[in-house]
């Protein structure tokens, strides 16, 4: 049983930087992403058919979920969030392919925070100005609140990026023990783990499928939300 | 050599990641959105475009009815003027024909009489003539004497013209 929880350094160059599985892994569902994407939005017909109708509902809906939370003004957000929700999800339904989830790692979580944060920022101060900003996001409701505010947009991206991190990578730790400890039972009388069959399944379903979309959708919706708040007044 | 990394751990993977996800946002919006959205664009112009076009036929269909209704409206007027005048026209045709007809006979007719009269008049006096010629040259022989001829030739005449027109006329 494999104790060490972290992700593996897959390249390791002499200066001491490393590509971890985290990094290949995004790599692998990048281009898993594009290709089904061409070929799903490939010969596209006025009226359509097949796999151009699947390209169409996933567009829409994500459209219309953008609308619905940021305005209809910002629609102009769809490809990132639609994108950030996409790679979430299916970053967090990789672990039930056997691969290591690239969301069950910080660097991950807090690279996608992250930009949520310099979204937030970077685009209320195009839409109100610094000093809109400012006053918007610091002094409000009562100017004496600032310490407060500040803490709390400092908290936004670490909750953000740790609420994904600890769900994803607390599923997998639960896996791994349920697999080890469904492995050792009556490791000395049957030949083959029979009890590793099946049972896991259900525990699957709950921490990879459910949680896994659910936090897809917790974090493009808090994104979206953050965003279209700080941009309105 | 240490092959993992700790659980919690941040390293140049961070800035990798973020790389990585700004350049897949990049690419699913030129290959999944770009696409898709230009096409439903599209599909929405068209249905409008087809809708309108549509709209446009009929409202074109709809003159092109009235033009051609009010066209058959004004055909019957038409055919109803023209068979109307032509009706009066050989009416009054006829009318003329009956009457030069009815004109040319009565013509005929009066000729016919004249002709007739003057036939008649003409038979009779020869006739008279004769018969006061023949009256003289008898009433000669049978008193033998020799009347003033023109006093004999007025009595007879006239004679004559009291017995004649009773006779001439039966």
């Amino acid at each position: 049983m494999n104790t060490e929880f972290g992700a593996k350094k897959i390249i390791e160059f002499s200066n001491g930087v490393f590509i971890t599985e985290t990094v290949i892994n995004t790599w692998i569902i990048m281009a898993v992403l594009v290709i089904v994407s061409i070929i799903l939005t490939r010969n596209m017909k006025l009226v359509p058919e097949g796999k151009q109708n699947v390209a169409e509902i996933i567009v829409t809906m994500l459209t219309g979920l953008v609308g619905s939370s940021m305005g209809k003004d910002k629609l102009g957000f769809t490809p990132y969030m639609g994108t950030l929700m996409i790679y979430i999800m299916i970053a967090n339904l990789w672990g039930l392919i056997g691969m290591r989830a690239p969301t069950a790692d910080l660097n991950t979580t807090f690279a996608l925070s992250i930009l949520t944060f310099f979204l937030i920022h970077g685009f209320a101060i195009k839409r109100k100005g610094v000093g809109g900003w400012i006053k918007g996001q610091f002094l409000e409701p009562v100017a004496v609140l600032f310490p407060l505010n500040l803490i709390s947009e400092i908290a936004t991206p670490v909750s953000l990026a740790f609420r994904l991190f600890g769900n994803i990578v607390g599923g997998m730790i639960i896996m791994t023990l349920v697999y080890g400890a469904l492995g050792s039972i009556l490791s000395g009388v049957l030949p083959i783990p029979i009890f590793m069959l099946g049972i896991p399944a259900v525990l699957h379903a709950y921490f990879d499928v459910f949680a896994g979309v659910l936090q897809s959708f917790i974090f493009t919706m808090l994104t979206m939300v953050f965003v279209s708040m700080a941009m309105d007044d | 050599m240490e092959v993992y990394t700790g659980l919690v751990s941040f390293s140049w993977n961070f800035f990798f990641q973020i790389a990585n996800f700004l350049i897949l946002v990049l690419l699913l919006s030129k290959f999944l959105f770009k696409p898709v959205n230009k096409m439903l664009e599209k599909r929405k112009n068209t249905i409008a475009n087809d809708l309108e076009s549509a709209a446009n036929k009929n409202a074109e269909a709809e003159q092109l009815r009235a033009d051609y209704e009010a066209k058959i409206k004004n055909i019957k007027i038409e055919a109803d003027e023209i068979l109307k005048d032509a009706r009066a026209k050989a009416d009054a045709k006829a009318k003329d024909i009956v009457q030069d007809a009815r004109d040319k006979s009565d013509e005929i007719l009066d000729k016919a009489q004249a002709e007739i009269e003057r036939q008649r008049r003409n038979a009779y006096n020869d006739l008279k003539d004769e018969v006061a010629a023949m009256a003289i040259m008898a009433a000669e022989k049978i008193i033998d004497e020799k009347m003033d001829n023109e006093l004999n030739e007025k009595l007879v005449v006239k004679f004559i013209e009291e017995a004649g027109d009773v006779k001439w006329q039966n």
